[in-house]
Order: C-alpha cells, then sequence, then structure tokens
C-alpha cells in the first residue's frame, strides 16, 4: 500500500473524528488538533480496521508531533 | 520549549508524553480511589452522627485528610475531563459515542444486574443516573455545550456563583422546584462541578510545568494549608449541630444543604433556612478550596514518567470507570458481614484487583470497541 493512500486515510479518519475538513498534514497535535485518549484509541481502532495494520501503541501517539508523523508511523505498519 | 515563572526562574516544559503520563498516572490514582470508595461506602455511610462521635475525635482528626482527598476526587476528575476537552467540536462530535451510549447500555445492565443481585425490582428511569453513570451523562450535557459555553463572559465565576445557590434550591421546598431535581439528568452535579470542568479546559501545559516547578517552600506550606483545612473543614462539621460524617456527603453536589446540615428535627444541625444556607455555602467554598490544594499537591507530586500498573489504569481510566460497579456490586455483599477494618483491608485489596483485571488491554480495548459499535448501530447513516 502506497504512502498517499495512508495519508488519505489518516487524514480522512481525522476529519470524521474531529467533525473538520481543514485537516492537513502540517497540523500540529499541540496546538491544532487535541484528542482525547479515548478519541486516539478510537482513531487507532478505525485506521486499524481501514488499513488492516497492527495494533498502534497509544503512547506512539503522544510522542509524535504532526499529522505527517502520524502517517509515517502508520506507513511503518502498513 | 521554557516558559518563565513569575519569580523570572526559567520553567522546562514537558513533553506531550510526559504530559500523558502525568495525566494517566493522576487518573490513575484517582481511578482506584473511587473503586475503593464504591467498595467501602456502603460501610462508611452507616457511620451516622453517633458512630462518628464514637470514632473518637483523634481518629477523625487523623483520618480528615483522607476523607477529603476522596471527596476531592470527583472535582479533580472532571478538571482533568476539561483538560482534555481544549479540542471542544471534536470532544462534541464523539460526546454521544463515548458518553450517552454507554449511559443509556450500562444503565439497563445496572439495573438488571440490582434485580438478580439486590432483589430490586426492574424498573429503569432513564433521566436519573445510577451510582456512578451521572458522570457519562454530566459528560454528555458538559461536552455538547462547552464549545458555546467557553465563550460566555465571567463564565468561572457566574459557574461558581452557580455551583454554590446549586445546594440551596435543589430539591428545596422553599423554591417549591421539582423533588427530582436532584437526581434529574444529573443536573444537579452537572451545575456544581462547571467550574472545576472549566477550570481544566483553561489550564495550559505551560501553567501545569509552573505548579510542577514549584519550590519545596511552597509544597510545604500548600500541603500544610491543605492538611489543616481538611481537618478544620471536618471538625466544624463535627462540632456544629453534630453534623459529622453525613455533613460532608452534601459536598458530592447532589443534595440540598438542608437534607444534611439543616434541622433534622432531633435538634441536631443549623435551625434556620438562612443559617443552613449561610453554612452551607461556607463549607462548600472551604471544601472547593481544599479540593484546589489537593490539585496543586497532585500535580506537584505525582511523576511524569510511565509506571507500572498507574500509567496502565490512568489509560484505561474510563473503562475501568464505567465497568468496575458490575463487579463491585455482588461482591459488596461479602463486605457487609466483615467487622469494619477488616472490610476496609478487604476493600482494598479487592479494588486493587479489579483495577487490575479492568485496565487490562484485551478488557479496554474490547469495552471501548463495543461502545463505539453501538454507537455506530444506533446511528443513522
Amino acid at each position: 500500500m502506497n504512502q498517499e493512500k495512508t495519508r488519505d486515510t489518516v487524514i480522512e479518519r481525522l476529519c470524521a473524528l474531529t467533525g473538520r475538513n481543514d485537516i492537513t498534514p502540517e497540523m500540529s497535535f499541540e496546538s491544532d488538533i487535541q484528542l482525547t485518549s479515548v478519541n486516539i484509541m478510537k482513531l487507532s481502532f478505525d485506521l486499524e480496521n481501514a488499513l488492516d495494520i497492527d495494533q498502534i501503541p497509544q503512547e506512539k501517539f503522544y510522542d509524535i508531533e504532526t499529522v505527517q508523523d502520524l502517517i509515517d508511523v502508520v506507513a511503518e505498519l502498513v | 520549549m521554557n516558559t518563565v515563572s513569575r519569580s523570572g526562574v526559567p520553567v522546562k516544559e514537558m513533553t506531550r508524553l510526559e504530559n500523558h503520563y502525568l495525566f494517566a498516572n493522576i487518573k490513575g490514582i484517582l481511578t482506584f480511589l473511587l473503586v475503593t470508595y464504591h467498595f467501602i461506602s456502603s460501610r462508611l455511610t452507616t457511620l451516622t452522627s453517633t458512630q462518628f462521635t464514637d470514632v473518637g475525635v483523634g481518629l477523625v482528626v487523623a483520618f480528615s485528610p483522607i476523607i477529603l482527598f476522596v471527596l476531592a476526587a470527583s472535582p479533580l476528575f472532571v478538571m482533568i475531563s476539561g483538560y482534555g476537552s481544549k479540542d471542544t467540536l471534536a470532544c462534541r462530535n464523539t460526546a454521544f459515542s463515548m458518553y450517552f451510549v454507554p449511559y443509556l447500555a450500562l444503565t439497563v445492565v445496572m439495573v438488571l444486574e440490582f434485580a438478580i443481585f439486590n432483589g430490586l425490582p426492574i424498573y429503569i428511569i432513564p433521566l436519573e443516573p445510577l451510582m456512578q453513570l451521572w458522570y457519562l451523562l454530566s459528560m454528555f450535557i458538559w461536552m455538547q455545550l462547552l464549545h458555546d459555553i467557553v465563550n460566555i463572559r465571567f463564565i468561572l465565576p457566574i459557574a461558581l456563583i452557580m455551583a454554590l445557590v446549586n445546594g440551596m434550591v435543589i430539591n428545596n421546598p422553599v423554591f417549591a422546584v421539582s423533588s427530582g431535581l436532584g437526581t434529574f439528568l444529573s443536573l444537579s452535579r452537572t451545575v456544581y462541578l462547571l467550574p472545576f470542568l472549566l477550570i481544566g479546559y483553561k489550564l495550559s501545559k505551560a501553567d501545569i510545568s509552573k505548579i510542577r516547578s514549584m519550590n519545596r517552600v511552597k509544597t510545604i506550606l500548600i500541603a500544610a494549608a491543605f492538611l489543616v483545612l481538611s481537618v478544620v473543614l471536618v471538625m466544624f462539621c463535627y462540632n456544629n449541630g453534630n453534623i459529622g460524617f453525613q455533613g460532608l456527603l452534601m459536598l458530592k453536589g447532589d443534595n440540598p444543604y438542608y437534607k444534611y446540615i439543616g434541622n433534622t428535627g432531633d435538634g441536631t444541625g443549623f435551625n434556620t433556612f438562612w443559617e443552613t444556607n449561610f453554612f452551607g455555602v461556607i463549607i462548600t467554598v472551604a471544601f472547593f478550596v481544599v479540593a484546589a490544594l489537593a490539585t496543586l499537591l497532585i500535580f506537584k507530586m505525582v511523576p511524569a514518567k510511565k509506571i507500572p500498573f498507574l500509567t496502565k489504569l490512568g489509560n484505561a481510566s474510563l473503562t475501568v470507570y464505567c465497568l468496575h460497579i458490575f463487579i463491585v456490586i455482588p461482591l459488596s455483599g461479602i463486605l457487609s458481614s466483615l467487622s469494619l477494618p477488616i472490610a476496609l483491608i478487604f476493600g482494598y485489596v479487592l479494588s486493587f484487583g479489579i483495577c487490575i483485571l479492568l485496565s487490562l488491554d484485551p478488557v479496554n480495548r474490547a469495552y471501548t470497541k463495543i461502545i463505539f459499535a453501538l454507537g455506530e448501530i444506533i446511528k443513522k447513516k
């Protein structure tokens, strides 16, 4: 599966979760998108199902800065 | 990134991961306290005013900070929920699945469990939450409103005044308000704890870093103030009208002041309407100050690093919070047949076991998956 599809899926799932449609890879999880721990788990389930990947450790979500970092983490699992 | 404290000293700001560990650890501590409280509360509430006196002043003084810390756990939990709700639109978007769906589902399960284990009749009052489910309903209401509430001018002082007035008007025949308002939609607690949600929402990572960089003298002063005020508050209840432990229960925010500290007809409590409400407000303000001091202490003292069991428990706090009562209900019967000290020890041990069991990854993931799946089934595509 290519990087582009992973990026589209991550952004699509983030948009669905947050109810926004302006999410870009440059956005920061510190200042632009702040997710609760349960929302992070929901995002993790959605990505695991959509991309058929292994479980994403929850701590990974706190060890990254931007949406692009998340795309990279997910891409490694694909 | 570094910020500067009021005294001009540079403050090292926590990373996102450290921040996550700190909040997970705090939630872990609070979750354990709440599970334990629910286990032993049936024994504690049997401590009537007379038994409170029998316990002895020395023991009352010794346990005052612990009692107050447990009572402060709810406001602190709500404050942490507020801190995690900065993306108000995202929170509103998932509030239905995260809070309302489990509220409905767990209400049905709980009623059935009460019928099976406690022999209670099967009836559901959907608008009156059972036991700990008030938090789910209050969170649902808060998350729907938070995006707009935070834009109201002077919302924090307004919320504080509403929280204090809450104890005067709920269920109070003087105001001829519906007798169900104390529990109806958990509105009383939603109003009572709103200031804590707002404080949490307004708190930034830089604020937390500043609290954590407090020097030893300030920390000791805050700890001393917490201990002294806790003892003063408990002794005030103890000495005024022999209100005792029951008087502290009004600090949970779902009952009017007069129910616990007003004249009960047997010569205890405050006598007039105004006297009751005046002291109700004083006790509540003192409790809010105690809760604030407890918050500062816990932010300062809890480590911002991964701690086995505790961090895991904090990460699974919502799952443990929602599910623990289903284990506690059938097991609490065992405690009622034991002496108080043995029951307390047994309660702590069982609570520890329940926390470990419910915070296991498979349990946490299964609960979250089921709840979100239920939400998907209910929602129109």
